[in-house]
């Protein structure tokens, strides 16, 4: 079973535990723009370039230096470089899956490190090919570097690919709160909300993230 | 979130904090917790491990839990930001003047649209 924290010097909540393996699972099936094996090499991918290691040679070179931007060189990330993504091969939409991908890899990987646990290791791909559905019709530009809902928001910066989205949510709401929960200023786990917005804040800072 | 989090439930804190790790945040544990993100995201092991044991000590297990599921949920958040360059809507702008002009991050705009 993945995410085993059954000797882990502090108690996991339940609901941390499920989220992540329910992650890993959507992880390795085969996604929107992805196949399940790609998907994996993407995280695998981005895991050796956050540690400073050489590229693997499983993805093609121009998909792997588009998940090491992603991964460990964010400042480097334009409209214009977005932009540029359909010349090697990455479209809008696969972009997206990409950064949806990645953002719940860092969230897993991060609280890994941050409660001195060894990284999960990554899971094996499911066969099967991606589905290809086409994006939502009702998407649009702004002043984002992709499309997306109208109504401007972290839960919509994915809306190109609708599943990363919902696996964005679940995640979320077992590591930070649901969006009914969001709405509470005393909201309470096992810190206080107030304490919990100083940590968000610190980390956005550090990460030099303005929004 | 966090001005409106503790101005709602009338607590006290200091917003420098969040740029500056010297300045007590003012909230229980507040130091602690600082501590722990800037281990969490430095290369330091060691510091890493004292800064969790304080934690630990300070706020007790779950609250160390959660602090290092918010590291993890917001650096989720931060990369879904940077690589999509959304950009920060007018209404949360005007909310946020004072507390940008608090803590400098305008300096981050740049990486913005």
């Amino acid at each position: 079973m993945s995410f085993n924290f059954a000797d882990t010097p502090i108690p996991i909540r339940t609901e941390i535990q499920e989220a992540m393996r329910k992650e890993w699972a959507f992880l390795a099936a085969p996604g929107t723009w992805w196949s399940g094996e790609e998907r994996v090499q993407i995280a695998a991918e981005a895991r050796r370039a956050m540690a400073g290691e050489r590229s693997g040679d499983e993805l093609p070179a121009a998909v792997a230096g588009v998940v090491r931007t992603v991964a460990a060189d964010s400042p480097l990330i334009s409209a214009e470089w977005v932009e540029g993504l359909a010349a090697k091969g990455v479209d809008m939409p696969a972009y997206a899956e990409i950064i949806g991908v990645l953002a719940r890899l860092s969230a897993v990987d991060m609280f890994h490190r941050a409660l001195g646990l060894p990284l999960e290791p990554l899971p094996d791909p499911e066969p099967g090919e991606a589905s290809r559905t086409p994006p939502p019709t009702n998407l649009v530009f702004g002043k984002s570097f992709v499309p997306m809902a109208i109504m401007v928001s972290i839960p919509q910066t994915v809306s190109l690919v609708p599943p990363e989205t919902v696996a964005w949510q679940e995640l979320s709401d077992a590591m930070y709160m649901t969006l009914g929960e969001m709405g509470d200023p005393d909201f309470r786990q096992g810190l206080h909300r107030t304490q919990m917005e100083l940590v968000a804040a610190r980390t956005s800072q550090i990460n030099e993230c303005f929004y | 979130m966090l001005s409106w989090s503790a101005e709602t439930t009338g607590r006290i804190w200091d917003p420098r904090s969040i740029t500056d790790p010297t300045v007590d945040p003012l909230l229980d544990g507040g130091r602690q917790l600082v501590a722990f993100v800037d281990a969490a995201h430095g290369s330091d092991g060691e510091s890493l491990v004292a800064a969790r044991a304080a934690l630990r000590e300070v706020l007790g297990d779950a609250a160390t839990v959660d602090a290092a599921a918010v590291i993890g949920n917001f650096n989720q958040m931060n990369r879904l930001a940077d690589a999509t360059g959304i950009p920060v809507g007018p209404g949360s702008m005007r909310a946020s003047e004072d507390l940008r002009a608090a803590t400098g991050i305008e300096r981050f705009y740049a990486h913005t649209p």
